[in-house]
């Protein structure tokens, strides 16, 4: 870290090579967007090399890091508007193990539904779920006070779960006799 | 919200399942540019200059001989960045990351082949000040001739390029229309690029709503997931603004045929643009109001209008019956701003190609004044500003009623589907989307019309509160790409008709 904080270049490649899996990761469901996300952590990365000398607690390198990243984030997801066609990520992960049917309808409906979070509180679902951050530091991350970000988190997670539910109900319509 | 029950271990699955453990491979793409990036230095933290600005006191400056000492210099700075901008116009664009095997503006080097596009890009380049100020006279030609190109930077690196093309309008005069050609990263198969001529929903009808007047970053999100999705497939993409958006003509909005003229010479100009390495086979995908209905004219016209080009089939997602007049109907009725809007953008757009429907004739006071808004607005502004309307607020005549303007828009519905179609629907989250109807129209005569049902669409959209009309390309995305390429392949296209 003091050897990139002084212009190591490649020290720092280090630091990023150590780091640019979970942002890749992060960004990737924050943003639903392969492509973009690419371009979110690559400049996040480059611009925390600009400013790393001004990192005042060399220690807190990580969540510094997360934080430029996950306002990159919303930032870009504020630029798509309203004309955005969300793309799902590409090649889904096919589950390790053989899945019922059931926890395949339960993906898709989850994959739906978390379009559906603004990006603070998709930002919040990735850094509490996956980056498996307390809710302080998500908090933290996000530049908000931890009860906005308790609450927000409960209306997130209130969603996703309508969706779930909300798919059960879902008969999905038969063409037949349709077109008759 | 410490302890996790089940759903929230539900939740965690779900995302790891959906990262995936791959390591990104741009890692090397990262380190590269740091490599051009030079570090602030520590006292450029905000924190760090309170001791020097007390070491500036201590050298006794005056606080006022400083402050214009920085406004002199600031001055400098900007007329060097307008000395030096001027003479460069690309600086100040978004800086592309480097991805010369993508990028339309990288310099041609030994190491590559040229691009298919890049000498008739090149032949045609515009030098002007203004793409979208049609030139006067317009120099006749076909319709589908390039008449300039211009390239655009894509954060993406995508090969994007900005065209004016001869078109026709609905009184046969020869029109010139902006639009985009995206031309993918893959070499061009035996016989050349598939085209997909796209149409896009209303947006508005002010002309910075045209697609192509979109910025650089903009653009990649501009229907750019589904842009990128089609480049992935190997497929050229001709994407019109329509008459009149965008360019200094005006825009007849609703007006089919219009559409679907523009929409058949985007793909001539794309053929002209990349020359053998683009093939004649065609699909036309529309979205939504305007750009399914779209894309179902250009299929009934395409035989009579483009008989050069090799139509495979049409899409038409959340929309495409080309029944204006059960459109209108709705709009009408449908009461709230999404009628309102829509109904006033129509009536200004029948008024734009047919002279003698004269807006004053069927609109209140207060309709007359929304009309002007029109062609200054996009789509979420007029929403915004006719919120409170009606339809009853706004017309004094039903347009269905008065025999003029039922005449012009009855004649506009498309009857026939000449060619395989695919009929994309969203359930029933717009009234004049009721594609089941329409398919059932389209049937007679053709039974390679399909019909898929995205319900989980509807109710995406709807919570996400974008667009509706384009939650449809996320979840029909898989059968879409299918039926593209069976069609491009040949294969006998399938039907739901008799189902």
């Amino acid at each position: 870290m003091a050897r990139a904080r002084s212009g190591d270049r490649d020290a720092f490649g280090q630091l990023a090579a150590l780091t640019i899996g979970r942002l890749d990761a992060a960004a990737r469901l924050i943003i639903r967007d392969r492509e973009r996300a690419r371009d979110v952590v690559q400049e996040t990365l480059v611009r925390a090399w600009r400013s790393l000398p001004t990192l005042r607690n060399p220690e807190r390198f990580e969540g510094w890091v997360r934080q430029l990243l996950v306002r990159a984030c919303i930032d870009e997801l504020r630029r798509m508007r309203r004309h955005v066609v969300e793309i799902e990520l590409t090649d889904l992960h096919q589950p390790a193990v053989a899945d019922s049917a059931t926890l395949v309808a339960d993906r898709d409906a989850l994959r739906r539904a978390f379009r559906w979070l603004d990006p603070e509180q998709r930002s919040l679902v990735v850094l509490h779920y996956y980056l498996d951050l307390p809710l302080v530091e998500a908090a933290e991350a996000l530049e908000m006070p931890v009860g906005t970000a308790k609450s927000r988190l409960h209306r997130a997670r209130g969603t996703l779960r309508a969706a779930l539910d909300a798919d059960e109900r879902i008969d999905r319509p038969s063409l037949e006799g349709r077109l008759a | 919200m410490t302890e996790r029950d089940d759903f929230d271990r539900q939740i965690v699955d779900w995302l790891a399942d959906e990262a995936g453990d791959g390591a990104p491979d741009y890692i090397a793409v990262v380190v590269a540019r740091v490599d051009r990036t030079r570090q602030r230095r520590a006292w450029a933290a905000l924190p760090s200059l309170v001791p020097v600005e007390r070491r500036l006191r201590g050298l006794d400056v005056a606080p006022a001989l400083l402050i214009v000492l920085l406004l002199g210099l600031l001055l400098v700075t900007i007329v060097a960045a307008a000395v030096i901008g001027g003479t460069n116009p690309r600086l100040g664009q978004i800086i592309a990351l480097p991805a010369p095997s993508q990028s339309p503006s990288a310099t041609p080097t030994e190491s590559r082949q040229p691009w298919p596009e890049e000498a008739r890009a090149s032949q045609l380049e515009f030098h002007g000040r203004d793409f979208y100020v049609v030139p006067r006279p317009l120099a006749p030609a076909e319709p589908g001739a390039l008449v300039s190109v211009q390239s655009m930077d894509t954060r993406s690196h995508r090969r994007v390029y900005r065209i004016l093309y001869h078109s026709r309008s609905v009184s046969d005069r020869d029109i010139a229309v902006s639009g985009t050609i995206w031309i993918p990263a893959s070499p061009p198969p035996p016989g050349g690029y598939p085209i997909v001529s796209f149409a896009m929903g209303d947006d508005g009808s002010g002309d910075m709503c045209a697609m192509s007047k979109t910025d650089a970053v903009s653009i990649d999100t501009s229907y750019g997931g589904l842009m990128s999705l089609l480049l992935d497939e190997g497929y050229v993409v001709a994407y019109t603004d329509y008459e009149g958006l965008g360019t200094s003509d005006p825009y007849p909005f609703a007006v089919l045929e219009s559409a679907a003229h523009t929409m058949l010479d985007a793909a001539r100009a794309g053929r002209e643009l990349l020359g053998s390495a683009a093939g004649n086979r065609i699909v036309l995908v529309g979205d939504g109001f305007f750009g399914g209905d779209a894309a179902t004219t250009g299929g009934e016209r395409a035989a009579d209008y483009a008989p050069d080009l090799d139509v495979r089939g049409v899409i038409a997602a959340d929309g495409g019956g080309g029944d204006y007049e059960a459109a209108l109907r709705d709009l009408v009725t449908a009461g709230g701003s999404s009628g309102v809007s829509g109904l006033i953008q129509s009536i200004a757009g029948f008024s734009v190609a047919y002279p003698e429907l004269r807006p004053e004739d069927i609109l209140t006071p207060l309709g007359f004044q929304d009309i002007r808004l029109v062609d200054t607005t996009c789509w979420t502004q007029l929403h915004s500003l006719v919120d409170q309307q009606s339809a009853d607020d706004v017309l004094a005549v039903n347009p269905l009623e008065e025999p003029s303007w039922a005449r012009r828009i009855a004649a506009m519905t498309v009857t026939t589907a000449p060619y395989p179609t695919l009929l994309m629907a969203t359930g029933d989250l717009e009234p004049d989307t009721d594609l089941r109807g329409i398919a059932a129209r389209f049937c007679r005569g053709n039974d390679a019309v399909l019909l898929h049902d995205y319900p989980a669409a509807q109710v995406g959209a709807r919570d996400a509160g974008n667009d509706p009309r384009q939650g449809v390309f996320v979840v029909g995305w898989p059968d879409a790409r299918q039926w593209m390429a069976d069609r491009f392949a040949g294969v006998a296209p399938p039907g739901n008709c008799n189902e």
